[in-house]
């Protein structure tokens, strides 16, 4: 298997920084879970290695616990303490042995798969992404049974390369002195992975054989904020990569020594930074990583269970908007297809189909529903309300009555109410060409990018064979911008922008080169957009973007961007994918 | 036999960290414990068990418990459940 050629191999990034080390291998034994069928006089024996094997376990999770000083890793040690402990799972585990006389391996293993089949199914995704942590510790069980468990020496001044890693297997690398971690299998929201993350360890998931294609001290590239890996790497490749290093190091202080700092240009403008939130959960993440606005609240994920409940919507919106004051959250109204609300309602083109407002205005029972929680839960009048999918005039005019006469209501009910500022999303080019209409009905937009390209360009990203022609770079969205930025302008009303056109450098030059207020990204990508726009001057980046709304080409026009990209912030282009 | 309803208050509802509180709790009891929403009952005791229900925040689960020191047991599980569980 092995060359002395230079291989560079393309992983999952799960943790960025870069490490030039070597690398030690890391196997681990098969652990054999073969069915066999018992005598009766083994059955004893076979019970109490169950027993010991599961007091072994406890002891050495215990152990790990008291070594732990962190708290939710603690508790992440609690969960697995507990599942060993589980009385259902044990006695599962000891009728089959004493009753089907399986032996010990095969009935652990039966038992924890059924439960792992089991929490797959369930509704949180919270649940299943645990189910299968929950086979890894039947593994683990059974290899402290048959005497295969045995902690791994994790103490090596370089980058580890395993298979896949248990939660307490990144615990103890954490605590060992490895540089780096590269693994076969795994996926970013493993608890592994976000271990590895909080302690900063450089690491890429996901590269196949990769304990095959290396020895042990073979010199190793790891560049976690790419997935890259490069084994055997030429002298020249690592003194690039030395430099690189260097760079990475550098930027990371860099933005960290910015993070709260505004988010101005160097002429001057200021740019509100707002996160996207999908779940609430969310919120308290963002609290804790600086105090940013939400500029879009996606409504759907709590559609299902609560389109009906007013109440309880009002305490969700309620409860965001009072975490996060002073800043301000934008609540986008329920933006779904049809086929939520008609049984066998199918579309040839859903796209072009019954979605967002024209969902809402079909039925204005839920809407009123939306809007009257809303209302209520501007207490303290930082919720803007946002129509997803306007593409007419008409629309937003009945919508904006349904959001008055609701306010009408609600004061004979609740006596005064905040009204909530109203704006809608621009994502189709039909309501760019009416804005100066609308304009007049709203008091922000916000231009969902990830739409709008799809409108403008009839290309569905999600469509393997054309999503390659979906570019939000593409000089017709560029224009449509423009124009909005333009109407918005002349109008006295905010442009926000969200979707990915928002997070992607080029992206964002353009987006405050056509003149976009307010930028809303993944939390995660703050600290970089903020660094960005303060080397960003307002009036280079309005030339540099009027000229691309001229180009020929989404090509042509990140040629044009880049060079101003990589003028201003060199380091960005190297580190990231 | 002691039975109580309680609403669910944290955020992301029962997931591995309640239940694994409400676990650790009743298996410091004798009494049986039972914990159900809509029609599926598990057995308090068993993290893997209460894992299985689909109790997010605002549901309503039921307790049960049934043995010598039922009385502690519901009043210390309701406890943890209106606490939260700690969260938010």
């Amino acid at each position: 298997m092995r060359s002395s050629q230079e291989l560079k191999l393309k992983g999952i990034p799960i943790s960025p920084g870069i490490i030039i080390a070597p690398v030690k291998i890391i196997k681990k034994k098969k652990i054999e879970c073969k069915e066999r069928i018992l005598k009766p006089s083994e059955i004893e024996e076979e019970v109490s290695k169950f027993t010991q094997g599961v007091e072994r376990l406890k002891s050495v999770l215990n152990e790990l616990k008291t070594e732990t000083s962190e708290e939710n890793l603690k508790r992440l040690l609690d969960v697995q303490i507990s599942i060993i402990n589980d009385p259902e799972m044990q006695n599962d585990v000891i009728l089959l042995i004493k009753n089907k006389r399986r032996n010990v391996e095969s009935a652990i293993n039966s038992v924890f798969s059924n439960r792992k089949e089991l929490l797959m199914k369930h509704e949180s995704s919270y649940i299943r992404e645990r189910a299968r942590e929950i086979e890894r510790l039947g593994m683990d069980l059974v290899a402290i049974i048959n005497n295969s468990y045995y902690k791994e020496d994790f103490k090596f001044d370089g980058i580890i390369a395993t298979e896949s890693l248990s939660i307490e297997e990144a615990l103890r690398i954490v605590r060992s002195n490895a540089k780096g971690v590269v693994t076969e299998k795994g996926g970013r929201t493993e608890h592994s992975a976000i271990i590895l993350r909080n302690f900063k360890i450089p690491t890429v998931f996901g590269i196949e054989k990769i304990t095959k294609l290396v020895e042990d001290d073979d010199i190793v590239i790891l560049d976690g904020g790419k997935g890259v890996i490069i084994i055997n790497p030429l002298e020249s490749t690592q003194d690039r990569y030395f430099l690189i290093k260097r760079g990475y190091e550098r930027y990371e202080s860099g933005l960290a020594s910015e993070k709260d700092l505004p988010a101005v240009t160097l002429d001057g403008k200021e740019i509100g930074i707002f996160a996207n939130i999908d779940i609430p959960k969310e919120v308290e993440e963002l609290m804790e990583s600086g105090k940013y606005g939400i500029g879009l609240f996606r409504t759907e994920m709590i559609f299902n269970e609560y389109a009906q409940n007013e109440e309880e919507q009002y305490r969700i919106y309620r409860d965001i908007a009072q975490k996060i004051y002073p800043n301000s959250v934008t609540i986008r109204a329920f933006d779904v297809g049809g086929d939520k609300f008609y049984n066998d309602y199918s579309e040839d083109n859903p796209f072009l189909g019954l979605r967002g407002i024209r969902v809402l205005l079909d039925e204005q029972q839920i809407f009123e529903k939306q809007i009257r929680a809303v209302m209520r839960a501007n207490v303290y009048s930082n919720i803007r309300f946002m129509i997803p999918m306007v593409s007419t005039y008409e629309e937003v005019v009945e919508a904006k009555k349904i959001f008055i006469r609701s306010k009408k209501f609600l004061e004979k009910e609740h006596g005064e109410i905040n009204q909530p500022r109203f704006g809608i999303m621009i994502e189709v080019p039909s309501a760019v060409f009416t804005l100066e209409h609308i304009a007049e009905l709203v008091d922000f937009v916000s231009i969902g990018t990830n739409d709008l390209t799809q409108y403008t360009l009839a290309v569905d990203r999600k469509s393997i064979r054309v999503s390659k022609l979906f570019n939000h770079l593409h000089p017709a969205v560029l224009k449509l911008t423009k124009i909005t930025t333009d109407v918005c302008r002349e109008k006295n009303i905010v442009v926000a922008s969200c979707g990915e056109m928002a997070s992607d450098p080029y992206g964002v030059i353009l987006l405050i080169g056509l003149g976009v207020d307010e930028i809303s990204c993944p939390p995660s990508r703050i600290p970089e957009v903020k660094s960005l726009i303060r080397r960003i001057n307002l009036q280079e980046a309005e030339q540099i973007s009027l000229e691309a709304t001229e180009k020929e080409s989404p090509r042509e026009v990140k040629k044009l961007v880049g060079e101003y990209l990589r003028k201003i912030m060199p380091e960005l282009l190297e580190f990231y994918e | 036999m002691k039975e109580v309803k309680v609403t669910i208050k944290n955020k992301l509802g029962i997931h591995a960290r309640p239940a694994t509180m409400i676990a650790q709790t009743a298996n410091k009891f004798e009494c049986d414990v039972y914990v159900s929403k809509d029609d599926i009952e598990v057995n308090g005791k068993s993290v893997l068990g209460l894992m299985m229900l689909v109790a997010p925040q605002g549901s309503e689960i039921t307790i049960k418990c049934e043995g010598a020191d039922e009385d502690e047991a519901i009043k210390a599980i309701v406890k943890i459940v209106e606490d939260g569980f700690g969260e938010e």
